[in-house]
């Protein structure tokens, strides 16, 4: 029963950090429509912001935790309307908008890789004095505790925000068709950049946690993005909703991979989920 | 129009004639002048950075010092830095240093990994490669033109099974990165362990790059065994991997597959957790002279040695002198170079005295240590 609940419990953090990714990376899909790889790096300077306002300067938790996300957020909004912007003006396609962002994810890798090393390095944090949950036998830390309802308070505020409020309107109306939303008087620039900058900061949220969570290296950005675009496509990519269930389900099949298999096993199964995905159901389990 | 045809002809002219210039200048000085071209092959970029970069510092230091008094027979030395990945990207790395800058020696692969792929090469084309980081059992007589100043793992492996076995530690499970050297460290390991009688009761592993090690840790866990013997190719993993055994409440007597436990940057981080852990490595006595002048003259330099013990540095620093001293004595000639490099007896360097045997391996003492109150200390 104790594996059980572990194993459960190590999905449900691998989950909700998932979860975060492929929430940013939804939303900015179904509005802007390509394929942004440049998130995976706003995720790791979300990361590498923590590291250095929290470890480096020792500014105090909160400030450093709210100081990081604003560094994702405005580095998002920037990239938005130095790169993307332009591109969208020149009527340029989703390919060359992705190959835009893939340049995007590079070029931020190495900044981060310059002044930073390209090193592991880890968040200091007290190891001992950290509190350890139970449950059912399996053990749940403060952080990842913290961690996961960071996410589901994330979640129920952007469901919230773009269900109940005008500015969720218009997002959704630029998203259906931003041709159509101009028309109507919908400021379509001025939404796609607030997507970016909103995105941006769940990204920098995803880095965060991941940070705490293990650490922090100049790839990392690409991994969790590649984790994040699973769970899209298994949710449905674009739908922000679905991409929450894919997560949840990743990680679950993932943590069951190396539970049954071994632990080399996980991204050949996450990866062979995709496949499947892609292969048979294509438009996800919940398409937009 | 005519102008402009023949404004672009002029172009074509310079362009095509200095060209032709500039390539037949560079192909016609050769051996004798110019400087010594050196080739090294470490791992740059990614979690193995970690060695690479103190790898890459000690030999540029070493260089420094060495053109500084003079260089090689009067020629300065140049080293060719090229990085390897930690894997197979040497093969590339080594291809690239031999057919475009016409390398006759290369110091490196640090990782085992590295080095196994470029032996090859470097063999196929009678180029030294000589390494001061590679571990891996599987290197041990593997070409006459690949020889290290870095101990196979064979010996520590068989050491920490026997002392398992001695400590009455029966039920051992072992999580191992699946990179070369931490592989074949495994191997080495279980042969002796189950030969003596301990039943390995979890055997997990994880691809490099991995950061959530929880759940393979968890099926350890659940095998409730009496050590855990942590097989990582890099302090990131290894740290990661007894962070999170902490996490889900893993607590047994730990020992380390490599001698990254000691590094210093595993000791700031997570003291606490590395206590009662126990390691082997090649003994270094720091307080010999060359070896602490060296000590000295790096951390005055680079203040730290990337987390890592200070052997992985010694050894890097010491590969460029034996290299200086192979070409003083037996000119560019790799076949006699490869033939001095195993009759290398009592050298004296930064990591102390050394000695090649006829399978290209170094002889070294190993020192078994034990971690107290965030120190090193040798067991008892």
């Amino acid at each position: 029963m104790d594996i059980v609940s572990q194993i459960a419990l190590n999905a449900v953090i691998a989950g909700a950090i998932y979860s975060l990714v492929t929430l940013g990376f939804n939303l900015i899909y179904g509005t802007a429509r390509f394929f942004d790889l440049g998130y995976g790096a706003l995720a790791a300077t979300g990361g590498y912001a923590a590291f250095y306002f929290y470890t480096q300067l020792g500014l105090p938790l909160l400030l450093a935790l709210a100081l990081a996300i604003l560094v994702a957020s405005a580095l998002g909004l920037l990239i938005e309307k130095t790169i993307y912007r332009p591109l969208r003006a020149r009527k340029a396609s989703g390919t060359i908008l992705l190959v835009a962002s893939l340049g995007v994810l590079t070029v931020i890798q190495a900044v981060i890789a310059i002044i930073f090393s390209s090193q592991f390095q880890t968040l200091s944090r007290d190891v001992a004095a950290e509190k350890v949950y139970t449950i059912l036998g399996g053990a749940i830390t403060q952080t990842q505790v913290l961690i996961l309802v960071t996410a589901l308070v994330i979640m129920l505020a952007l469901a919230l925000l773009l269900k109940y409020t005008l500015f969720g309107k218009a997002v959704r109306a630029v998203s259906d068709d931003d041709e159509v939303a101009s028309i109507v008087g919908i400021n379509t620039e001025k939404v796609m950049g607030a997507v970016f900058a909103i995105g941006s900061a769940i990204a920098g949220v995803a880095g965060v946690a991941a940070a705490f969570d293990t650490g922090i290296q100049p790839t990392m950005g690409l991994s969790l993005l590649l984790k994040g675009v699973i769970a899209a496509i298994i949710g449905g990519i674009g739908n922000v909703y679905g991409g929450i269930i894919g997560a949840f389900f990743l990680a679950i099949v993932e943590n069951l991979g190396a539970w049954q298999f071994s632990g080399e096993w996980k991204d050949a199964v996450a990866f062979a989920v995709l496949i499947l995905f892609l292969l048979f159901r294509p438009q996800g389990v919940w398409p937009k | 129009m005519t102008g402009k045809i023949w404004t672009w002809i002029a172009v074509a002219i310079v362009v095509i004639g200095g060209g032709w210039w500039l390539l037949s200048g560079s192909s016609a000085p050769k051996a004798e002048a110019g400087p010594i071209k050196v080739g090294f092959i470490g791992p740059l970029t990614g979690d193995a950075a970690s060695y690479g970069i103190p790898f890459q510092n000690a030999v540029k230091m070493a260089t420094d010092e060495i053109n500084a008094s003079g260089g090689i027979n009067g020629r300065q030395l140049q080293i060719i830095y090229e990085d390897g990945k930690c894997g197979t990207a040497a093969a590339s790395a080594a291809q690239k240093l031999i057919s475009i800058d016409h390398v006759q020696i290369i110091i490196g692969g640090f990782c085992s990994g590295e080095s196994l792929a470029a032996e090859p090469i470097t063999t196929a084309n009678k180029v030294i490669l000589f390494s001061p980081g590679s571990s891996s059992p599987k290197l041990t007589g593997i070409s006459k033109y690949f020889d290290r100043n870095y101990p196979s793992d064979s010996l520590p492996a068989i050491k920490i099974a026997q002392l398992m076995t001695q400590k009455g530690l029966k039920n051992v499970g072992v999580i191992t990165e699946t990179s070369d050297a931490a592989v074949a460290l495994r191997q080495a390991f279980v042969d002796e362990f189950q030969k003596l009688g301990g039943n390995l009761i979890a055997d997990e592993s994880f691809t490099t790059g991995t950061t959530d090690f929880r759940s393979a840790l968890t099926k350890i866990k659940s095998a409730n065994p009496d050590a855990v013997y942590v097989i990582g190719q890099t302090p990131a993993s290894d740290e990661l991997i007894i962070k999170q055994m902490d996490d889900i409440g893993l607590k047994t007597q730990l020992f380390g597959g490599f001698e990254l436990f000691g590094g210093e940057k595993m000791l700031q981080d997570i003291p606490n957790l590395l206590e009662g852990a126990i390691y082997m490595e090649p003994s270094l006595d720091e307080t010999a002279t060359t070896t602490k002048s060296f000590i000295d003259k790096y951390t005055a330099q680079y203040k730290t040695f990337g987390g890592l013990p200070t052997i992985y540095a010694a050894t890097s620093y010491d590969a460029v002198y034996i290299i200086k001293d192979m070409i003083e004595q037996y000119g560019m000639n790799t076949d006699v170079i490869a033939q001095g490099l195993r009759q290398l007896k009592d050298w004296h360097g930064a990591e102390g005295t050394l000695t090649i045997d006829q399978n290209g391996d170094p002889q070294f003492q190993y020192a078994v240590r034990v971690i107290h109150n965030g120190k090193v200390e040798n067991l008892k």
